[in-house]
């Protein structure tokens, strides 16, 4: 009878231990047009959660949602994920999907880690919104020093995509410092899903400039590309890290070729030696575990998704506790967290990590088929005034 | 009456009753997020059937409606930390300072409203409702001049313009341009508001809907020559329809600006048009119950349908297509042979058949092939539900489920009009006729020895 | 013209306003300074290419529409699925014979069908020749080669073909004695229902279509001192477009069942009386409208070089406007509306760059006004049944 009662009190102990879980949502662009970005994003997530699949005892489910690219989808996301009482929400990938999920999650109460937004807005909502990625005002600065100083470009076309937050806020960023640099520039304007550019081409056509800077995405950047080197332009074009995606060289081939663009940053970029080497360990694994991946998966989209869930694991461990306040105030106090993207201090901040590091690349293209990212070098954005 | 009218009231009790049991209940959360969508989209949808359903007209732009309440209250209720330039970037400074409903409540000296959040929404919708009313005026002016699928191709366009006007740099000024308008207070997208915004709407065009107008309407669904020559006036009735119509989709609009807390065109685009049509052609065009029940079924699957997309090892794929490709196959047999059509299978519907079981035979044959074994997520397919949906609906049973008729106290506790009375059993020669109906001879027997 | 016609109010309406036009034009392009012959030349090229897509896509609306009556809203999605069909033609093949043999004996077997019941082929020998034809033909290029542009074409149009005749069969065919608005609503529903499954099955993702053919080089030639770029596909659009329009006039007024499809047109019960078969008539008037605007996806994505499964929205409203405005119904009305949209939207543009925002906005805002004023269109017969 004793025995009995003693099995069933250690299964059910087994059984609470099984069933409780530490609940993680995942608000990600897993179809739609950022579709590419976001499966990246969540394999980093995968093998992340591969890596360190418990925290305090219990099992870490992932809950995984789709917000389809659309705002509304992302609000979905964010609603059903406070219905579902999760501890956080790891995403959306672009800030324009972010922003929408910030505000019900800040409202709610729940941590919510954006793997790659860049517009300074998503953070700012409230102390619940943390993010992965540096912000756009580094990246518009640090392209603009590149531009005008570097290339030495003295008149810079901008082209933005006006329906989208982050490419916007982007370009606003590099107009500024552009400007203060000295150099003129001339901003055209294209909505989601352009295919035809030749009104843009032809405004800058008479202006004549030295440079392209080109902040928006890849469904609207191959036949931009496409079209811009049909026409006759062949400035060189500086991107930024929505460029970051095979579409790009594939949707246009050869147009590509030595284009020019800002990213997160991969293993050979970051400077911190001991950040490095983590990186290299994790893309070893992460083509262990990923079949069928191809070298153009692995980028700073898959190291921004698996430190996301690193340091949200690392919070709780830090705070004891499953307690969403408690975890909260631990990852707003982490310093120096060893993560594969960098190390990563939220403390003092409002949400942005400090010290992140911004790489150059360029695209080496033959075709669509055989094409090539070279990475060119990495800037920390403590650098960046 | 008195019976009805307490039962009604009865069940509008019971329901706020359990509303708040509801409300009360852990977990509930998603389900009460479900029942606001289904009073928000109920709005637009018997919004909708008062010109489809009533009044005849097919009308496409119902979205466009839905947009202007939307931004009008987003930009009337905007708060104070909303507005300043970084979070709406585009908006022009006088948008940013005059457009402010607090602002004009205290200037107007009504602190008492300014001071209730739930007081302001009441005017902000209503002024949306208003808004949207004055397009819906515009819109409804083609139709005195045109019928048919012509007349739902302007509606359409009208519905697109208004749709893409936010977006141009010029009107952007107004609306925050293409970013859309963040950070709307969400009071008003709450189950109790929502629900009782539900209640008034249903119950005003309820009263619309069974007085002179409503028959009014519905005399020019039918025969239009006809209703003007009985003296209705089509020009005033029509563009009136499409002004109430409209009113209550610009309030539909704002309460899903203030759910969603955020608007922008790509939230209010022609699926949503498409979406409340499924739902009132579902229910039944022409009845309120009908828009209601379609809107609550459609809107269940749009949000419980999830389950279809997520992720699944490719065979699941296979066998649900046969599946579905079996079952539609048997289903068009049993609706021919149901409705004595020859032949009973069709070479058409054979296609069907033989797809269903080819698929069913790649999957028996191929289950552990490794492009089968992958895992695939079939997104778009609660869209593709929907649309296929319609097409049976428009195919099999046009009038819905509820076709015209609505829902009566009189189905449940009226007397059964298929089973005739006493009265009506005297009356009726051959039931009370000996000769021809042996149970009335022995009726009369029984009589005539009591 | 008679004589009544050209002094009545609306001509001397039509004949100011084209002055205006021309004056507004030329006060544009003198405040503009910039805009070289040269520019001129571009924006014709370019308006000549797009017009022709357009008027490709409004031929299968104006088609449809002059024979059931019926606006079918998905033929925006058979463009689709016609530059999809070329896409799958061009990267999948060479193909496992296999597979090519399954894809060979179901698409062959169906188009067979199809061909047979469309085009009056019951004599068994030209049925075994045709079929010969097809499986072989199909089988050789799926199974062996790697396909070209213009061999993706040709096979995507007669796959895209079917495809509409597959639709007409399954969800307008039902609703033939129907009122008008159930048929447009089952039309919005089969549109919503292909872009979403081509959603399902081809991805969501934009996909880019490299055909990396020498249409696409880079070419350009000089007019005083400014260069005028083009690609090849700026001139082949016009030309295939041409083609197939010849062909087309040739079908319709030459042979039995062009004149067959012109009597159903005119008033279907009559030619029924007469014999015609309207069954056929109408599954051949969406097989042609289909194969049209195949051509016309396949051009579309060479030219834009990227697909994707909501591809055929905007393209399929702005056909849909240029078939009202040269009066729906009839065909060289959609020719001419195609073309009329066309060079408005790129002039229209590249004199106003400012109004590029409201692009998309011009075609409905021209829709509603042609609807609302002459619903006839610019070629039509003055429909009083509409007003």
């Amino acid at each position: 009878m004793r025995k009995s009662l003693l099995v069933a009190a250690l299964l059910l102990i087994a059984g609470s231990l099984g069933l409780a879980q530490v609940k993680i949502g995942i608000n990600l662009e897993l179809s739609g047009r950022f579709a590419a970005i976001g499966n990246q994003t969540l394999n980093g997530i995968k093998v992340a959660n591969l890596q360190t699949p418990e925290v305090l005892g219990q099992k870490v489910e992932l809950v995984i949602c789709d917000n389809e690219t659309t705002r509304e989808g992302s609000i979905a996301c964010a609603q059903r994920f406070v219905n579902e009482g999760v501890i956080g929400v790891l995403g959306a990938i672009s800030s324009s999907m972010s922003i929408p999920a910030a505000e019900v999650l800040q409202d709610a109460g729940i941590i919510m880690i954006s793997t790659s937004s860049t517009n300074p807005q998503t953070t700012q909502i409230g102390d619940f919104i943390f993010r992965m990625a540096y912000t756009d005002d580094f990246q518009g600065k640090l392209a603009a020093a590149y531009v005008v100083g570097d290339l030495g470009a003295k008149k810079v076309a901008v082209f933005r995509q006006i329906d989208d937050d982050y490419s916007y806020g982007l370009a606003g960023f590099f107009d500024q410092t552009a400007k203060k640099l000295g150099a003129k520039t001339l901003i055209q304007d294209f909505v989601a899903n352009t295919v035809d550019f030749t009104a843009q081409l032809n405004n800058i056509r008479s202006f004549k400039p030295d440079a392209i800077y080109y902040s928006g995405f890849c469904a609207e950047g191959a036949p931009f590309m496409k079209q811009l080197r049909e026409q006759g332009f062949a400035q060189q074009v500086v991107g930024a890290d929505a460029s970051d995606d095979p579409q790009c060289p594939e949707g246009a081939g050869a147009a590509f070729d030595g284009y020019i663009f800002t990213g997160f940053a991969t293993p050979n970029l970051i400077a911190d030696p001991a950040a490095k080497k983590r990186a290299e360990a994790f893309k070893q694994k992460y083509f262990e575990v990923i079949k069928n991946a191809k070298p153009g998966d692995f980028n700073g989209f898959v190291l921004a998704g698996a430190d996301s869930y690193n340091v949200l694991v690392a919070a709780i461990k830090a705070a004891g506790t499953t307690d969403v306040k408690a975890v909260r105030d631990a990852l707003g106090n982490m310093e120096h967290y060893p993560g594969v993207s960098g190390d990563i201090t939220y403390k003092g901040t409002d949400g942005t990590p400090k010290d992140r590091t911004i790489g150059f690349y360029k695209y080496e293209v033959k075709s669509a088929s055989d094409w090539k990212k070279i990475e060119l070098f990495g800037k920390s954005t403590a650098e960046v005034q | 009456m008195m019976r009805n009218t307490l039962l009604t009231l009865a069940t509008v009790g019971l329901a706020i009753l359990g509303l708040y049991l509801l409300t009360q209940a852990e977990g509930s959360s998603g389900l009460l997020s479900a029942l606001t969508l289904i009073f928000i989209w109920g709005i637009a949808a018997v919004s909708l059937n008062l010109i489809n359903g009533q009044l005849g007209i097919l009308s496409l732009g119902h979205h466009g409606f839905m947009l202007i309440g939307g931004y009008v209250t987003a930009l009337l209720m905007l708060p104070e930390k909303e507005r300043a330039p970084f979070r709406t970037r585009l908006l022009s400074d006088w948008a940013r300072n005059h457009l402010d409903l607090d602002k004009w409540l205290r200037g107007a000296g009504l602190d008492f409203i300014a001071n209730s959040i739930d007081l302001k929404f009441v005017v902000a919708l209503f002024l949306a409702g208003l808004a949207a009313a004055v397009v819906g005026v515009i819109v409804g002016a083609p139709s005195l001049r045109l019928k048919g699928d012509y007349l739902a191709i302007v509606t359409f366009g009208f519905g697109e313009i208004i749709r893409l006007l936010p977006n141009a740099p010029e009107v952007a000024a107004l609306t925050n341009g293409p970013l859309g308008i963040k950070g709307i207070p969400g009071d008003a997208g709450t189950v109790w508001w929502t629900f009782f915004a539900f209640l008034f709407v249903l119950w005003f065009l309820t009263r619309l809907k069974f007085s002179s107008y409503g028959r009014a309407f519905e005399g020019i669904r039918e025969d239009e020559i006809a209703a003007e020559a009985m003296g209705v006036n089509l020009a005033y009735h029509k563009v009136l329809a499409f002004t109430i119509s409209a009113f209550f989709a610009g309030v539909a609009g704002g309460l899903y600006a203030s759910y969603l807390q955020s608007v922008d065109t790509q939230t209010f685009n022609f699926f949503v048009t498409f979406f409340l049509l499924v739902a009132i052609s579902l229910g039944g065009l022409g009845s309120i119950t009908g828009a209601v029940l379609g809107t609550a079924i459609v809107v269940l699957v749009r949000i419980y349908g999830g389950f279809l997309e997520k992720p699944y090892p490719a065979y699941v794929g296979y066998l649900g297509g046969a599946v579905v490709m079996l079952s539609a196959f048997a289903f068009s047999a049993y609706i021919r042979k149901a409705r004595r059509l020859r032949p009973v299978v069709e070479t058409k519907h054979l296609i069907f058949g033989a797809l269903g079981v080819a698929l069913l035979l790649v999957t028996v044959l191929f289950r552990n092939e490794p492009w089968m074994t992958q895992t695939v997520q079939f997104f778009g397919l609660r869209k593709i539900l929907l649309a296929v949906i319609l097409i049976l609906i428009m195919i099999y049973r046009r009038e819905g489920i509820m076709g015209r008729a609505e829902f009566s106290w009189k189905l449940i506790f009226g007397p059964r009009e298929d089973i005739p009375t006493e009265e009506q059993r005297k009356q009726d020669a051959w039931l009370s006729n000996p000769d021809l109906n042996p149970d009335a001879a022995k009726k009369e027997d029984d009589d005539a020895s009591a | 013209m008679t004589a009544s016609k050209l002094a009545s109010r609306s001509t001397l309406f039509t004949l100011l306003a084209g002055l205006l036009l021309v004056v507004l034009i030329g006060w544009r392009i003198a405040m503009l300074g910039d805009y070289t012959f040269a520019r001129i030349v571009q924006d014709f090229l370019n308006a000549l290419t797009l017009g022709s897509l357009y008027a490709l896509i409004a031929l299968g609306y104006t088609m449809v529409y002059g024979i059931i009556r019926l606006i079918n809203f998905a033929h925006g999605e058979i463009f689709m699925l016609g530059s999809y069909f070329a896409f799958y033609a061009m990267t999948l093949t060479p193909m496992h014979w296999g597979l090519a043999l399954l894809i060979t004996v179901l698409l062959g077997g169906t188009v067979l069908l199809v061909l047979r019941s469309l085009f009056n082929l019951e004599e068994p020998k030209r049925t075994a020749a045709l079929a010969l034809l097809i499986f072989a033909g199909t089988f050789f290029l799926l199974a062996f080669r790697n396909m070209g542009w213009i061999e993706a074409l040709l096979l995507s149009m007669l796959a895209t073909g079917v495809a509409g005749v597959l639709l007409e069969a399954v969800a307008y065919r039902p609703l033939r004695g129907a009122p008008r608005e159930s048929m447009l609503i089952t039309a919005i529903a089969a549109s919503f229902f292909l872009q979403n499954m081509g959603q399902l099955l081809f991805g969501p993702r934009v996909q880019g279509f490299n055909a990396e053919t020498i249409l696409n080089r880079p070419l350009n030639f000089t007019i005083g001192e400014e260069t005028v770029y083009y690609t090849g596909i700026l001139i082949v659009v016009p030309t295939v477009t041409a083609v197939l329009l010849f062909v087309l006039n040739l079908f319709v007024s030459r042979t039995k069942l062009g004149k067959a499809m012109r009597a159903t047109a005119q008033d279907a019960e009559v030619a029924q009386m007469m014999g015609v078969n309207v069954n056929q008539v109408i599954a051949l008037t969406f097989f042609i409208g289909s194969i049209l605007a195949a051509a016309a996806g396949v051009m579309y994505a060479i030219r834009f070089g990227q697909i994707h499964p909501l591809m055929g929205l905007i393209p399929g409203i702005k056909a849909f406007t240029a078939a009202v405005i040269g009066g729906i119904g009839s065909l060289p009305g959609a020719v001419l509306g195609g073309l009329l949209l066309g060079f408005i939207e790129i002039y229209v543009v590249s004199l106003f760059p400012t109004l590029s925002a409201y692009k998309d906005v011009f075609a409905f805002v021209l829709l509603i006004l042609i609807l609302l004023f002459r619903p006839s269109g610019l070629v039509g017969e003055d429909l009083t049944e509409k007003v």
